[in-house]
Parts: structure tokens; sequence; C-alpha cells
């Protein structure tokens, strides 16, 4: 089914189903496919538009990813999105350091230009309404509403995890001498970021809430109120103490504050920190991805099962022989499962959606 | 090992870099030779350092630490160990794949391999494969090459084939590592060693070295 072909009745089924699944009482995984018309155009809809640089006329922009939405067959639980990708950790440019982008061969990415200063102490985080990037990014937002609002849900940015954010305006090298030689500061600066955070997430989604059929964050997530992939990418590198002083904090903050939030665990050296995780009672569910050079997703049963039984919801990118067997050694409900296309025509996908919701 | 001695290495492995520098210059006054505080009190806490990485009692920050604090030191060392005639036991050049921005992992491989006792040639990050054959025709035995991007992985298989293309293959020891890379990995672009983490780096190294 293509963006433009969903009736009423279509966004009734998402917004049951997906509700469902949040509130744990959906016996079925949720199971989203993505195929492609033959002749699409290179790229993605995902594409990170820091490619553009600040204040490019919005609807240029929109036009970019216009045709990759009309080439788009959504299939099983997927449904017409579109998520503002700036790229992860947007937050530090809304705080003053200049973003650059990069082609990385997928949907490109964003690199932070430090501040340039010698000491965390240097650096007193401020809400600038007039940043050129935070315009940019509200004036994406409110445009892509205007020219699809009532037929694609709209997605939060990436805004970023505190501890990131903050390795972005410091120097990720420079950050990790000062978890042991300026500790004092980070905790003033990691309060003072998540407040700052808190501020665009909210006003954000306020743009956000104004039309769209529910919302959206990246990892094609919806809701029917704000959610949004809470990350730290640095807690891949700190010990359980430093976690549990710097990032958790955060953490539970945001997930105090927001009604859908879900963890993006990326990479086994963040394994250390999931027990910990899983016991932040608001925090919905984890998203796990190995990462790359390790097995995929469903080689990692025990992850899973331990997410699983801690009653938090888990989202893993699988192909669909690993969505069967994650299905069939833990069962099905309470996952969501990005099932990678590999070629498939539209009927094969919806065939695959048919068969692994008949495991349930 | 002296009481000295212990402390320094203690020092080193609590990244105490202000009291690690008082103690070697006091045990240098005391006539103690520049090679034995290397090899007594450094290397060794480094090496241990190492170990409590792969142990997970140690974190980057940790390490970062420790390593400063053996970099305070060997810089007073270095003259005398110059004029004491002490070799590093190899010349290592380093760097991140060219399209590749990351620095921690790599940056954390040149400490602990300096903390072993190597010279390092520090590339840095987006580095062509041209700067690495410079760094070898320059005198480095070694060549390490990180890459924490499936999308930049092949940068290293390529900068193997220039160095094959140059005729500095068979003499040049070819050492892979980062996130995404594997064992595996490294057998399929022909590369002479892979390590896991920074530790197994040091061991790797001087395996193929033969130090």
């Amino acid at each position: 089914m293509k963006y433009n072909e969903f009736t009423a009745a279509d966004w009734s089924r998402i917004r049951q189903d997906w509700t469902a699944w949040w509130d744990g009482t959906l016996e079925r995984p949720l199971v989203l496919i993505w195929t492609r018309e033959p002749g699409h155009p290179p790229g993605s809809i995902h594409d990170n538009l820091v490619r553009w640089p600040a204040g490019t006329d919005a609807q240029s922009i929109l036009d970019y990813y216009q045709p990759h939405l009309e080439t788009t067959h959504y299939h099983g639980d997927a449904f017409p999105q579109w998520w503002l990708n700036a790229g992860p950790g947007i937050v530090a440019s809304f705080l003053g350091s200049a973003p650059h982008f990069a082609d990385d061969g997928g949907w490109g990415t964003t690199w932070f230009e430090r501040l340039g200063v010698d000491s965390l102490n240097e650096i007193h985080p401020t809400y600038d309404p007039h940043n050129a990037w935070w315009l940019h990014c509200q004036n994406l937002m409110k445009a892509a509403i205007a020219r699809w609002g009532d037929t694609v849900v709209m997605g939060c940015t990436d805004l970023g995890g505190n501890m990131d954010i903050l390795a972005s305006l410091r120097g990720t090298m420079e950050l990790l001498y000062d978890c042991f030689d300026n500790p004092a500061e980070i905790d003033r600066l990691t309060r003072a970021i998540t407040a700052l955070w808190l501020r665009y997430f909210d006003e954000m989604q306020a743009i956000i809430d104004t039309g769209a059929p529910g919302m959206s964050y990246w990892a094609e997530f919806w809701s029917p109120g704000p959610g949004y992939m809470l990350q730290s990418d640095f807690c891949y590198m700190i010990s359980p103490e430093m976690f549990e002083r710097f990032v958790l904090p955060d953490l539970e903050t945001c997930c105090a504050h927001i009604e859908y939030p879900f963890y993006h665990l990326d990479g086994k050296g963040q394994l250390i920190h999931l027990e910990r995780m899983l016991q932040i009672p608001n925090l919905r569910g984890i998203q796990w991805q190995p990462g790359d050079g390790q097995p995929l997703a469903d080689g990692w049963l025990d992850v899973l099962r331990q997410i699983r039984e801690a009653g938090k919801l888990c989202q893993v990118f699988v192909n669909r022989k690993g969505a069967m067997t994650i299905a069939r050694e833990l069962g099905g409900a309470g996952f969501q499962f990005q099932v990678t296309a590999e070629g498939l025509t539209p009927e094969e996908a919806d065939a695959f959606v048919a068969e692994i919701h008949a495991l349930a | 090992m002296s009481n000295l001695m212990q402390e320094i290495r203690q020092a080193v492995i609590e990244g105490q870099a202000k009291t690690v520098v008082p103690k070697v210059e006091q045990a240098l006054a005391d006539g103690v030779a520049p090679d034995v505080i290397l090899n007594e009190s450094l290397i060794s806490a480094m090496a241990e350092v190492g170990q409590l990485f792969e142990d997970s009692e140690f974190f980057v920050p940790e390490m970062l630490i420790a390593a400063r604090a053996m970099s305070s030191a060997l810089e007073i060392l270095k003259p005398r160990l110059v004029e004491q005639g002490v070799e590093p036991i190899g010349k290592i050049a380093i760097g991140t794949v060219k399209g590749d921005l990351h620095d921690i992992g790599k940056s954390l491989v040149a400490m602990m391999l300096e903390g072993a006792g190597f010279e390092i040639v520090d590339l840095g990050v987006d580095v062509p494969a041209e700067k690495f054959i410079e760094a070898a025709q320059n005198g480095a035995k070694v060549v390490a090459m990180s890459a924490l991007l499936t999308t930049t992985m092949p940068n290293m298989k390529k900068t193997i084939e220039a160095f094959r293309e140059a005729g500095l293959r068979d003499q040049t020891v070819i050492m892979v590592g980062g996130a995404p890379v594997t064992q595996t990995y490294a057998d399929e672009i022909g590369a002479d060693g892979y390590s896991p983490d920074a530790s197994a780096a040091v061991r790797k190294a001087k395996e193929l070295l033969g130090v």
C-alpha cells in the first residue's frame, strides 16, 4: 500500500494495533516492511538533510523526499512516515556547534564542530531562539506538515543524548579526560543540557502535534502521544559507576517527561548498562542494535530475553529468517520487527507478514 | 622492584600524572637507570592497565588517564633513554583510514603501543593510502589501520593493495582493527594481524615482530 492509499480505516488499524502493542495487549509482534518500486530514485526518504545549508528553501528540500515517499510500499504495521533527519544530536548545533555533512555510504551523517574551549567551565549552554539550525528545523517540520500533514506521520528529529551533545561541544577525547579531571562540571552541564533538551523536545512536539495522524520518531515508531528514542553513545566507553553518575539521571528525567520513550542500545559495549536501564520504570522498551561486524539481532537471544523478561518492549532490525527465529524462540508479542526487504515484491512482503502473524 | 618503582607503577595505573613526574625525577636523581624505570614501572603498569581493560575493570577514561600519566613520565625519560642508547622495540605508523574521522579507538591503540615500548607515528584520521606508504618508507615496520564504519573498511583493502603496487607489502607488517572489523575480514583482505581491542593490539604487534 502506498502513502496516499491509506484510508481512515488503515489509520484506525495503525492506531489500534500500535496502541495495543504499547499497552502490552497485542498478542503478536509488530512487523514492518517497506518495498520500493522499480526505478525509484537513489537514496532514501531518511537521507540526512544537513547536506543542505540552514536556510535552504524548505519546499526544495521536501521536493527531494517526495519521490521517495511516492515509490514506497508499506507492509504489515508500517505506515507513511517522515522524520527530520539532521543527524544524531542536532541539539549541539542549536547550542552553537557548526554541523558538517559527511557521506557515509548510507543516509549520511553529521559531524559537529567542537566549540574549541580549553575547559568545560567555559561552556554555558543557552537557548537561542534565533539559532539558524533550530529555526531551520522548525521551518522544515512546519512545511512538511503543511505538505503531508494528514497523510504522513511526522517524526521528531534525533536531538541526541546529553553526554553525546556535550561530547560534540567539547570534543569526545577531551570529555573522556574530563570524566576524571572535571566531573563536577560534567554534572552541571548534563543537567543544563537535559533542561534545554526537554525544551527543544516540547517545542518540536508542539509543532508535530498540529495535524499529523499520530506521532513518531526515527526508527519508524508510531505512538499516540509524544515519544522519543533516547540514546547515549558515550556510555559505550564508560564504567557502570560513571554511567550512574553522568548518564542515568538524564535518562530518568527524560523518561519521566516523555510518554513513549525507548532506548537505542547500540553495540555490545553498552550491554554492561542494560540491567540498570531496565530498572528505569518509565522506559517503555529497548531497541537492540548489535553493531557492525557482530551477529544480527537474532544471534542475541539472551539479550532479547533479558529485555522482555524485564517487562520492556523490544525493537530489532532483522531479516525474515531472524524475525521467525525470534518469534519461535521467544514468542513474538512485545517485539517490533523491522524486516529488511531483501528484494521482496510487495506480494511477497505481505505473504511474509501473514506467515509471521500466523505464529501468534 | 623497589618501593619507588612500585609507586611509579601504581601512579601510572591510577592515572596520577602529577604524582608520576616527581617520582620519576626522584628515581633518576637516585641513580636508577632510565630503562629500568621504563621497563619495571611504565611498561609494566600499562600492561596491567591493558589487562584491567580486558577484564572490564577499566574503561576508556581509565585507560586514557593512565596513558597520559605514562606519557608524562616518558617525556622526562626519552632524552635519557637516547643518551643511554635504548632503542624502541619497533616503529609503528597508525591511522584511521580514508573517509573515517573516528579518533578514539585509534588513539587508544597508539597509547597502549607506546606504553609497551614502541615508537609511534600517529597519522591521525582520514588517512589516505599514500600516507601509510610514506610512513613505511620512513622506517615504520608495522602499519596499523583503524576503521569504525563498514563503509570505510574497504579502504583497508585498498591500502593493502596500494602497498603491493608500491612493492612494499612484503616488508611491512599490516594490522587492522576497529569495531566492525573481524579476524575473518582481516584474512579476506590479506592483513597480517587483527586485534579486537587496544590491549590485544600490543600482544599482536609483539607477536608479529617477534619482540
